[in-house]
């Protein structure tokens, strides 16, 4: 059972379904009956209800759009409804399509929602049955209703089996666990402190995937029903802070206007301050009577205000040591509950991860947007259809592949990624996998579009070319600029940083944006200055170095995203 | 129309049984029926479908192309039909003994036509 009832989003033509819904499914607490048109959880008239109803994909989309926080879709097949309302299918037969449109709709709901949990309303007896089985058997996330289809225990029963089964997949949520005697403790420790009402505070390196943890895992764990709101505290000016986190009231300073902070935004939800090391005294001074008291007082203000927030805080750098430096406050620091913290370990130190990390990357990666698009059309171009799916194998060509593409990492690039330090932890994970993805799905696309490409069932199988491998891991390595052929370098900043990685880091970055604006942003021009002997791929790997390092192109505009 | 036997007797437990069943498997076992479940079986069995017809209506021009089938649940579903019609006054006054006989024709009515499906989809298309 879930904690709270899930949000049920009911496609069908008529309004059977929905009306079944409504009369039956609110003995199971999923409903409240009325014969009211549009979403129903944001319905005054009915408060507790989490159904809500469209009646062909345009709808679906437009409800999904709406409603991120869809639980389960429960889809009908056939759909009787005009013709310009059923998707454009190559199908001639104009019953069949009608008949098979619920199929048609959950492969269109996949290209954007890969994970989203689905029941086909069909059983046995149906014509469309068939058709429905064997579409689900290749989706992770369908299931047939059968008997279920219009029996509301066994319907309500079907839901919480479904998102259990949902919940138990390795990418629940989109957080990974992997099985790493490092991650096992974190999780123990999350259970635990998930119970409590005390803040958490997380600590780790760049990249281990703290705010993640916060999102994916606490936040769904603690104060699911309500906001999560993140807060990046490094990229806020420190004149800033205060009014950013607590709010405005008109006045409080030349051109101030009442404006709600994101502690009172959070209310009910969970409050995500990243890098709350780097909080001026001021807004230390705010945030502690604020963890104290449970209110806070808009800038400009004398009344406070009630919140309730879970507060999730996040650091890479060592707050004890401020705190004895004296740029920390020692009351706050204690109030942060440091004695329970959560320490998410490097990805050097969970390297039996790699593998089902990687995958779970892979598919979050295609999951949706650009990159799914990328696959869909790949698949078509191979004439291989279907939805877009795709797996990673490490090591090991696999002999069959059911269904999308198999991407293959060889047993080379496997013992590469195993010997390497990843010192930008999950995050260069993440990117490497992508862009290898990526770059191998294009090189692919391009040759099925050229004619050059396998047929048949061996065009499923992608091999991800070692070289690419080689170079992705080196252009993920922080790597001290070379002096002898950049120009300029004399006239770097030298900027001191926790470690001598972030001071390394710093320099890069100031010698990419050196030679970006001395190019013209021609990226060639820029490798035949920084490597020996760049060869084609030379502009690629600084390309995508110089995107590692925050930077960004807009046309032949560099823009400073950090 | 010239579909097979086998694909007429799953469109009737589609198109009929799988309808007419809807409000009747979810009565409650016992005690009263709240009047919006009354309604639904009453829609279900006596309503009109999306095509305009009656579901008994629906079943008579799809039994009507399994004429060379001699099957006993044909006749067992129309005379089912029959009462659930004879019964219409008393079934829309919501008196509880009409409302549970109806939707046990109802659910009998979906087990026959599904049943008919089953044997016929095993036997494999007869065209």
């Amino acid at each position: 059972m879930t904690a709270r009832r899930p949000k049920l989003l009911i496609v069908d033509d008529g309004d059977r379904y929905v009306e079944l819904g409504h009369a039956l499914l609110r003995d199971y607490d999923y409903a409240t009956r009325c014969d009211l048109p549009g979403p129903c959880w944001t319905c005054e008239r009915r408060p507790g209800c989490t159904l809500t109803h469209a009646h062909d994909a345009a709808e679906t989309d437009e409800a999904l759009r709406k409603n991120r926080d869809v639980d389960v879709v429960l889809l009908d097949v056939a759909f009787d409804v005009p013709v310009e309302r059923l998707l454009p299918s190559s199908e001639k037969n104009l019953e069949r399509r009608k008949r098979l449109q619920g199929i048609e709709i959950l492969g269109h709901l996949r290209r954007s929602r890969a994970d989203l949990p689905v029941i086909l309303m069909t059983s046995q007896e149906q014509l469309a049955y068939q058709d429905a089985a064997e579409a689900l058997a290749v989706d992770e996330f369908a299931s047939l209703a059968g008997e279920a289809a219009f029996d509301a225990r066994a319907l309500s029963l079907l839901v919480e089996r479904v998102l259990a089964r949902h919940a138990d997949s390795p990418e629940a949520g989109g957080y990974t666990w992997g099985s790493s005697p490092a991650m096992a403790r974190l999780r123990r420790d999350v259970s635990a402190l998930a119970r409590t009402s005390l803040p958490i505070l997380i600590l780790g390196e760049p990249g281990t995937g703290k705010s993640a943890l916060a999102e994916r895992v606490l936040h769904p764990l603690t104060r699911r029903k309500g906001p999560f709101v993140a807060v990046d505290l490094a990229s806020i000016p420190e004149t800033l802070v205060a009014a950013e986190l607590f709010g405005t009231a008109r006045g409080a300073f030349s051109g101030a206007v009442d404006r709600r902070g994101r502690f009172e935004e959070a209310s009910g939800g969970t409050l995500f301050l990243d890098e709350v090391g780097n909080l001026p005294p001021e807004a230390q001074r705010m945030l502690l009577l604020a963890l104290q008291d449970a209110r806070i007082t808009r800038l400009g203000e004398s009344t406070p205000r009630a919140v309730d927030v879970k507060l999730v805080a996040a650091t890479n750098a060592d707050l004890g040591a401020r705190v004895r430096a004296g740029t920390f406050r020692a009351d706050l620091y204690a109030r942060l509950n440091p004695a329970a913290r959560l320490t998410m370990p490097p990805l050097r130190d969970r390297m039996d991860d790699v593998d089902v990390l990687a995958r779970a990357l892979l598919k979050k990666k295609l999951a949706g947007g650009a990159d799914r698009e990328l696959l869909a059309d790949y698949l078509e171009a191979a004439s291989l259809g279907g939805t877009p799916h795709a797996e990673l194998h490490l090591g090991k060509v696999p002999t069959r592949v059911e269904r999308g593409v198999a991407l293959v990492l060889s047993k080379n690039s496997v013992a590469e990624l195993r010997r390497h330090a990843f010192p930008g932890n999950v995050r260069e994970l993440e990117l490497l996998v992508a862009n290898a993805a990526v770059f191998t799905l294009a090189d692919a696309l391009s040759a099925a579009q050229e004619g050059r490409a396998h047929k048949g069932e061996s065009a499923r199988i992608l091999p991800i070319p070692e070289k690419l491998v080689r170079e992705l891991l080196f252009a993920g390595t922080p790597s001290t600029p070379r002096t002898t052929s950049a120009k300029g370098l004399a006239e770097l900043e030298v900027k001191a940083a926790p470690t001598l990685h972030g001071v390394a880091h710093h320099l890069e970055r100031q010698l990419y944006e050196r030679l970006f604006a001395e190019t013209s942003g021609d990226f060639e021009a820029m490798a035949l200055r920084l490597l020996d002997k760049p060869g084609p791929s030379g502009a690629r790997k600084v390309r995508l170095r110089f995107n590692q390092l925050g930077l960004k192109v807009r046309g032949k505009r560099r823009v400073d995203d950090a | 129309m010239s579909e097979s036997p086998d694909v007429i007797a799953r469109m009737l437990a589609h198109d009929v049984g799988k309808y007419v069943a809807r409000a009747a498997r979810n009565l409650p076992p016992r005690g009263a029926v709240p009047g919006v479940i009354v309604d639904m079986l009453f829609r279900d069995v006596l309503g009109t479908l999306p095509n305009g017809q009656t579901p008994s209506e629906r079943f008579e021009t799809l039994a009507a192309e399994l004429r060379g089938l001699d099957d006993p649940r044909i006749a067992e579903v129309r005379e089912r039909f029959g009462r659930i019609v004879a019964l219409e006054r008393e079934l829309a006054s919501g008196t509880e003994l009409v409302v549970r006989a109806v939707a046990a024709d109802a659910l009998a009515i979906e087990r026959a036509l599904s049943a008919l499906a089953r044997d016929l989809a095993s036997a494999g298309p007869s065209q």
